[in-house]
């Protein structure tokens, strides 16, 4: 008795589980998991579309090699039964090929409009995984793009500093506009560094994010956005800077800028910024992207200084010191006897008593832990991305000063 | 009363000098040669009228030209100043003075110029003029008397010494340290452990040319002595038997030191080192002198007559000195500065 209530309490918890995932986690559904997507792939597509659903009210649920005679009915059945947001997309994609498209919200109209565009976009690309993000983000186009209304500064493209919290001089920010732009026209991606006093009201990665967009910056790049109410800065990265920007990468560049952000030094750290910046670039053309499991770190070489001219100087006295040792020694060759033995005679020396004791014994621990190393995959490096309000990829980190 | 010996050539009344190449007695005018270890014309013995002079010399007259040789009353070899005939002071090489060995001379005084000058080759600190200035005051072939020692050391050793292990537990580097007290007994031979009987000679600069081989000694014979000069032995024998076992305990310290090199940290503990001196001989040991004049200074440089090995210090030119290291810094600051410079500009 007691064995069958446990069976039957443990497929209640089974059930329970599945249907609630399906209900209130899952975005994606797939018919023969692991065959369309790899589990990390699943992963990273669920939560950007939970990354939509929450930040712009979007809930797009997509369903693919689902096992059903009627596509469209399915989707409409899915729209039904899931999710609370006030503009809803559904993608079901059958075990045959074929597709179901339902649709609610205001923007209902505008998506069966661009139904055929929207199902191309799935079924040109070349991996599952493409499909299915090209499909979501032409949905958050369509769906922003009528009713998605961003708070960002309108500014030319040209512009790669936008001071708005005024923390840098007149020449200051000249020299910066000067110094980026460079950076940008030369290694064809825009480098741009933002202030502002608050977000009015967005979370601080739409804005980086939206700024980017909507100010029709190149599709790669990156953009630095400082915001002075709660000291808090975003790295937002696009296309390539995506790759070349890693969530570790973004961090070490920040760590060098740190001292000088948490003092209050915006022009020496911009600096900082646009010198990192240009290295990563440049390392990652050659192959060589910084990232967790790069090991060793390549940090971008200090800033030659005093310190090395200290070193030089240390070392040029060293190499005296020897040099006059030598030198002087050269110059004496007289000097008593202390020992005799030139004088031993051979094979006279004889050990006729040999003993070590051990006395005693002393164990000493020294607490150290092993260095956090990550080994192998990918795990924990890379970039995690997310898709903005104007439908785009852009991947990013933030955080406190 | 002294007895001088002169050095006469049997044949044609030459004058006999010790030739280090044949190793003979060699007449340079009638090219005679004569085995030193025996040659003995026993007539050439002549007794002079001595006197005190100063109360530090003693006068001789040559017996060659009649000049006025004058001595102090360690000499046992010398000669005239005048002929350069060379005498032998029968009273200090006979009796308590008789050396028992004596080590001939292998290297004549061009050697000893030679050496000088390769001694002189690849001294960057010397002044400029040195080489071209500098002048011989004076050469000469020294026969230095010496005590030599033989001796056992016997000793017994105590080191404290530790030796460490490393290996890690978990998060912990664990470091174990093993505390050992060692103990090594036995013993150790020396034998002719030379120490300086001169008074008048520089022991810095006779230990400097050492080693002299023992082995090479042959049976005292005052015909060595022929074209060179010797004292005769004016330090104690006590005193310098004990510098010798210095040597021998120093020596043991280091070669015991060497028996417990498997530890990581060794320190001595406490040691018991007797030494017993067997035999303890007179001997004479052959140096070229060679007194270098330069700019009023005179600079002592001495050659090993066995070995050829050359020592003495050298002056050097401050300026030169200050300038070079000068230099040396001023470079390497100079070239480590533009290197990490560019290094850092990637």
């Amino acid at each position: 008795m007691k064995k069958i209530l446990t069976i039957l309490f443990t497929l209640l918890l089974i059930s329970f589980s599945v249907s609630h995932v399906r209900a209130d986690e899952e975005h994606l559904f797939l018919g023969e998991s692991g065959y369309y997507l790899t589990e990390e792939e699943y992963r990273e597509l669920n939560d950007d579309l939970r990354y939509i659903e929450d930040n712009y009210d979007i809930g797009i649920y997509i369903g693919v090699g689902i096992q059903t005679n009627n596509a469209q009915s399915y989707a409409y059945e899915v729209m039904q039964e899931t999710g609370y947001a006030p503009e809803k997309v559904v993608l079901i994609v059958d075990d045959k090929g074929s597709y179901g498209l339902a649709a609610e919200g205001s923007c209902t109209d505008l998506i069966y409009a661009d139904e055929v565009d929207l199902w191309t976009k799935y079924a040109l690309a070349t991996t599952y995984y493409d499909g299915i993000k090209d499909f979501y983000q032409a949905c958050v186009k369509i769906i922003n793009g009528q009713t998605y209304q961003t708070n960002v500064p309108q500014v030319s493209n040209d512009v790669k500093i936008y001071d708005a919290a005024g923390l840098l001089t007149d020449s200051e920010r000249n020299d910066l506009q000067i110094r980026l732009k460079k950076i940008s026209e030369e290694q064809n991606m825009d480098v741009v560094v933002v202030t502002a006093d608050a977000t009015d009201g967005m979370w601080i990665n739409d804005y980086a994010d939206d700024f980017y967009d909507y100010n029709g910056y190149k599709d790669n790049g990156l953009l630095l956005l400082i915001v002075m109410d709660d000291s808090s800065w975003y790295v937002s990265t696009k296309g390539k800077g995506i790759d070349y920007f890693t969530d570790y990468g973004i961090d070490l560049i920040i760590d060098e800028m740190m001292g000088d952000l948490s003092k209050g030094h915006f022009y020496e750290a911009f600096n900082t910024f646009a010198d990192q910046t240009e290295y990563y670039i440049k390392e990652a053309k050659n192959g060589h992207i910084i990232d967790i499991n790069t090991d060793p770190v390549p940090k971008k070489k200090k800033e030659f200084g005093a310190l090395n001219v200290g070193i030089s100087t240390f070392v040029a006295a060293l190499s005296s010191l020897f040099s006059s040792l030598f030198l002087r020694g050269q110059m004496k060759s007289t000097k008593r006897q202390r020992f005799a033995n030139s004088y031993l005679v051979d094979n006279s020396f004889h050990l006729n008593g040999y003993s070590d004791y051990l006395v005693d014994r002393k164990i000493s621990r020294h607490y150290n832990p092993p260095q956090q190393t990550q080994s192998g995959g990918s795990s924990g490096g890379g970039s995690i991305t997310h898709t903005s309000s104007s439908g785009s990829s852009h991947g990013g980190h933030g955080g406190h000063f | 009363m002294s007895e001088l010996k002169t050095f006469k050539c049997p044949n044609c009344d030459g004058r006999l000098e010790f030739d280090t190449e044949s190793q003979q007695l060699k007449c340079p005018y009638c090219d005679g040669k004569f085995d030193p270890a025996v040659f003995d014309e026993g007539q050439d013995y002549v007794v002079n009228n001595e006197k005190w002079e100063d109360g530090q010399y003693l006068v001789y007259s040559c017996k060659s030209c009649g000049g006025t040789i004058m001595a102090d009353e360690d000499t046992a070899a010398d000669s005239c100043p005048y002929c350069g005939n060379p005498i032998v002071v029968k009273g200090n090489v006979s009796g308590d003075f008789k050396p028992k060995k004596i080590i001939p001379f292998k290297y004549d005084k061009e050697k000893a110029k030679e050496e000088f000058k390769k001694h002189l080759h690849g001294k960057i600190l010397l002044p400029k003029a040195f080489r071209s200035e500098a002048t011989f005051d004076e050469i000469k072939g020294i026969y230095v008397p010496f005590w030599v020692f033989d001796g056992t050391a016997n000793a017994q050793m105590w080191y404290n010494a530790t030796r460490r292990h490393f290996w890690r537990e978990g998060d912990y580097d664990v470091t174990e340290t093993e505390f050992y007290k060692l103990y090594r007994s036995g013993r150790v031979s020396f034998k002719s452990v030379p120490v300086n009987a001169s008074a008048k000679m520089d022991s810095t600069l006779v230990e400097s040319v050492e080693p002299f081989d023992y082995k090479e000694a042959k049976d005292f014979n005052d015909n060595y002595f022929a074209g060179f000069y010797a004292d005769r032995y004016s330090k104690d024998v006590n005193a310098s038997r004990k510098l010798a076992n210095d040597r021998i305990v120093n020596s043991t310290e280091s070669m015991f030191a060497s028996t417990t090199t498997n530890f990581d940290t060794c320190t001595p503990a406490g040691s018991d080192i007797r030494v017993y001196n067997g035999k303890q001989e007179y001997v004479m040991y052959p140096m070229w002198l060679l007194n270098v004049k330069y700019k009023d200074k005179n600079y002592a440089f001495a050659m090993n007559g066995e070995t050829g090995k050359f020592i003495g210090d050298l002056p050097i030119d401050e300026m030169k000195y200050r300038f070079i290291m000068l230099g040396i810094f001023l470079i390497v600051t100079l070239v480590l500065t533009v290197i990490q410079f560019f290094a850092m500009r990637g």
